[in-house]
């Protein structure tokens, strides 16, 4: 891991013209680095434009970076991006062709809003998005219950310790998604829990551009995304990657 | 067996060994538990540590996943179960492995859990931020494979040691048995030196170590001992092959060790049987000569001297003496060299009877010459009387002065008879007597014969010289000499004959010596004068046996010395050549 950050250091300090790609780390960043440099270097390759992988130890240093400014495009996810577009005017540009759908979990088979009251809520983190931002939104619009205020609200760090708090009856409910729902491991916590309810869909982590990077640049770079092949895709458990905009984030806007 | 080098070597080696090996693990052992014991506390305390501070954050917001991945993935030593309960004790997270259930653990108050046989360590710890209680870590420990890594660890330190020992042993046998192979080699080998002459390859010779130096030194040893073998086989040959009987005794008398001369001479045709101590086989001899050899050498180194033997009544051995005392690893012995001379002695005798004999005819011619004249008397004045008495002028004082003379003359017969009477006797008892007075008595025997013949004879000597001896032998001695140089001077028949006798005495000892002037003794006869038989006289006058007696008297009855010289004698102005015998006698033949 040394040998690679010692390289990303020295890749960036040689190419003066390079754009830096900023990528969130909801994983290490070691196993970040094992696959989106694969993806910049494809990126320098079919654009011609030395793009460099980086990334931040944890969210919070992250989010920093990024809304002051210094990542040339990031990978982030949607609340970011619009925390980051209103502070740094960063644009959307590409994003996976899926959408996010938040969970929440119970041991409980009946979903019943109107238990909500006193009751536990685990969420991994106060900004994921689907897990907590989308899960809550959709409480609030839909049952009119803001558990932030009317419910206990425990953030436990990872999706995997919502759905064992739950299990082991830390919490009543749990806010996830579907993805980590389903990697969460089959043992007798998984068998325990169930998902009692998911939220609309939701657009995903954009490939947004800072307002410095040319027009001509930007395009090459949304094309070569574009263009990317499965194989580069794969490794990001994406399908597909197709065009959006700023504008179809506005919804989360109102998460806030 | 203990006494042997190979066996004490071994168990040297290897007491030495256990020994060390015993203080070395002992010391090791001691060590290891305690240096254990000290490392797994602080093994336990830090894992303990270390599992508090993993906890704290997870706890805190409930982070289960983490906390199961502590509890599940953290590979710590020794840690049997891990159990991590809220500030609430709900079990957040637990890997936990006993078969007791988990619930009881939690009402345990002991700090250790014992199951089967088994012990586990138990921590029940607190996770605390500053004063704020966040839960509870339990850490169930096993150290029983530890411990019985120790016990097999001293287990399998037990069994080196043996095979150490067994190793140890072997080699120490191994060691041994080459060191002490080449000892008793060595050894077997320095038993055989010196046995049945034969000459023994040492082996070793060519090892550059202390068996290669004792190799040498023992071939060096041989090589002594053989050439003392030889010098000894060739004393006992010469020993053996002498003619002299040869014995040695100690200081007891017991017979050590004898020459076949001792039982050639002792047992051949004698049949004597030997007894082993010396005491007794002596004593069959003449015991005042015994004695006399026992006190002369508690004083004197050495015996010289004649000793009878009598084996039998009618058979004795006469036997010449000759005992040396010495000393033979500070104990006193005596070597005892003899030779047989009895049949000397009886030649002797006979010599002596021969000499007699001749000496004796020489004495009746002397008495028939002393004899003339008074015989002549007789006959003059028997016949005178008888004229007389026929012309009748034989008167009475005539008759009566003539018969004076014929008892004189018959007187005189009668003591010739008797000074040559007690002359020839045979006695031989040892006394006192005046020298003069008998060398007297040669010129009174000689004197007429001297006087007939016009040989000039005079004698000096000293008055009261007394001696001990046995003055008819000494006489016969003095009377050989006259006799010989009156033979020679006579048949030189020189006009000028002489005798010279002078006889001069010092302290202990008397100088005679007897010179004439009959020309001497040639060179060539010088040394055989005093052999047996030899003469230079006519066969009808010399039987060579006067001198031969002549020097075993003085030299062996009186223990003097004779020596004959040619040397000139002055008489009348004139000087003259002829033979000097010189005679030394001691005053007293029992000190000599």
């Amino acid at each position: 891991m040394k040998k690679i950050l010692l390289v990303l250091l020295l890749t960036s300090s040689i190419f003066a013209n390079e754009l830096v790609l900023g990528v969130v780390p909801q994983q290490s960043p070691l196993k970040l680095a094992k696959k989106w440099i694969k993806i910049t270097d494809y990126l320098s390759k079919k654009t011609g434009q030395k793009i460099v992988f980086k990334t931040e130890n944890s969210i919070p240093a992250f989010q920093k970076k990024l809304y002051a400014g210094k990542y040339d495009l990031g990978y982030m996810n949607p609340y970011h991006f619009v925390v980051a577009n209103k502070s740094q005017n960063y644009e959307a540009k590409i994003r996976a062709n899926k959408l996010i759908k938040g969970i929440i979990v119970s041991k409980e088979d009946n979903f019943d809003p109107k238990n909500f009251a006193g009751k536990t809520f685990l969420f991994p983190a106060p900004k994921a998005f689907a897990a907590t931002l989308v899960t809550k939104y959709e409480i609030k619009q839909k049952f009119g219950f803001d558990v932030d205020k009317d419910a206990k609200v425990m953030y436990v760090n990872s999706h995997d310790s919502v759905y064992k708090g739950v299990s082991r009856d830390i919490g009543d409910f749990g806010g996830g998604i579907v993805r980590t729902y389903n990697n969460f491991e089959k043992n007798k916590d998984k068998s325990n829990i169930k998902i009692v309810y998911t939220t609309s869909g939701y657009p995903s982590h954009p490939i947004a551009f800072h307002p410095r990077v040319s027009k001509e640049i930007a395009d090459k770079i949304t094309q070569a995304f574009l263009d990317m092949p499965d194989d580069l895709k794969k490794l990001l458990s994406i399908k597909k990657f197709i065009k959006t905009d700023t504008q179809e984030y506005d919804v989360i806007k109102t998460f806030q | 067996m203990l006494k042997s080098f190979k066996y004490k070597f071994i168990l040297s080696f290897v007491t030495v060994e256990i020994f060390f090996i015993l203080c070395i693990v002992s010391v090791n052992f001691i060590t290891i538990n305690t240096s254990s014991k000290k490392l797994i506390d602080s093994q336990l305390n830090s894992t303990s540590v270390l599992l508090q501070e993993l906890v704290k954050a997870p706890i805190s917001v409930y982070d289960l996943a983490t906390l199961d991945n502590i509890v599940m993935k953290s590979k710590l030593d020794y840690v049997n179960s891990i159990a991590i309960l809220d500030n609430q004790k709900r079990v957040l997270s637990k890997n936990y492995n006993l078969s007791i259930p988990f619930e009881k653990i939690l009402s345990y108050e002991d700090d250790f859990i014992q199951i089967e046989g088994q012990r586990f360590e138990l921590k029940f710890k607190e996770v605390n931020v500053d004063d704020l209680n966040l839960g509870y870590l339990i850490i169930i420990f096993d150290l029983n494979e530890f411990k019985s890594n120790i016990v097999q660890n001293e287990q399998n330190t037990f069994y080196l040691i043996l095979l150490e020992i067994l190793v140890s042993t072997i080699i120490a046998y191994f060691i041994g048995s080459k060191l002490t192979s080449m000892l008793t080699n060595i050894s077997d080998v320095a038993s055989k030196i010196g046995l049945k002459n034969t000459h023994i390859d040492i082996p070793y010779k060519e090892e550059e170590n202390e068996i290669g130096q004792l190799a040498h030194a023992l071939d060096t040893m041989q090589k002594d001992i053989e050439n003392s073998a030889q010098e000894l086989l060739e004393t006992k040959n010469i020993f053996d092959n002498m003619n002299e009987g040869m014995l040695v005794i100690n200081k007891d008398g017991m017979i050590e060790l004898t020459n076949s001369a001792f039982f050639k001479i002792l047992s051949y045709e004698k049949n004597i049987k030997v007894d082993n101590n010396i005491e007794q086989f002596l004593q069959h001899g003449n015991r005042r000569e015994y004695e006399k050899i026992v006190r002369t050498l508690i004083k004197a180194n050495s015996y010289n001297g004649e000793f009878l033997l009598e084996i039998t009544y009618d058979i004795q051995l006469f036997l010449l003496l000759n005992i040396t005392k010495y000393y033979s690893s500070n104990n006193v012995k005596y070597v005892i060299i003899f030779s047989d001379v009895t049949k000397t002695k009886e030649k002797d005798k006979l010599l002596e009877i021969q000499s007699r004999m001749a000496v004796m005819g020489e004495m009746l011619g002397n008495i028939a010459h002393q004899w003339r004249q008074p015989l002549s008397s007789i006959s003059y004045l028997a016949s005178g009387m008888r004229l007389q008495d026929e012309i009748g002028v034989l008167d009475k004082e005539s008759m009566y002065k003539n018969c004076d003379d014929i008892v004189a003359a018959t007187k005189f017969l009668s003591n010739t008879i008797e000074d040559f009477r007690s002359f020839f006797r045979t006695d031989k008892n040892l006394e006192t007597f005046d020298l003069k007075e008998t060398l007297d008595k040669a010129l009174y025997i000689l004197g007429p014969i001297l006087k007939n013949s016009n040989i000039d004879y005079e004698m000096s000597i000293e008055d009261n010289i007394k001696m001990k001896g046995y003055p008819n032998e000494l006489l016969q001695a003095f009377l050989n000499i006259i006799n010989n140089a009156k033979d020679v001077l006579l048949e030189k028949n020189s006009l000028v004959k002489i005798i010279r006798v002078k006889i001069e005495k010092d302290e202990d000892k008397v100088e005679i010596s007897i010179h004439d002037n009959g020309g001497g003794v040639s060179g060539k006869n010088l040394k055989k004068i005093f052999e047996p038989y030899f003469t230079t006289k006519h066969q009808s006058q010399g039987t060579g046996i006067g001198l031969y007696m002549t020097h075993t008297i003085i030299t062996k009855h009186f223990k003097g010395n004779i020596e004959v010289k040619n040397m000139s004698i002055n008489f009348l102005n004139e000087e003259y050549f002829g033979a000097k015998f010189i005679i030394t006698l001691p005053l007293d033949i029992e000190q000599a």
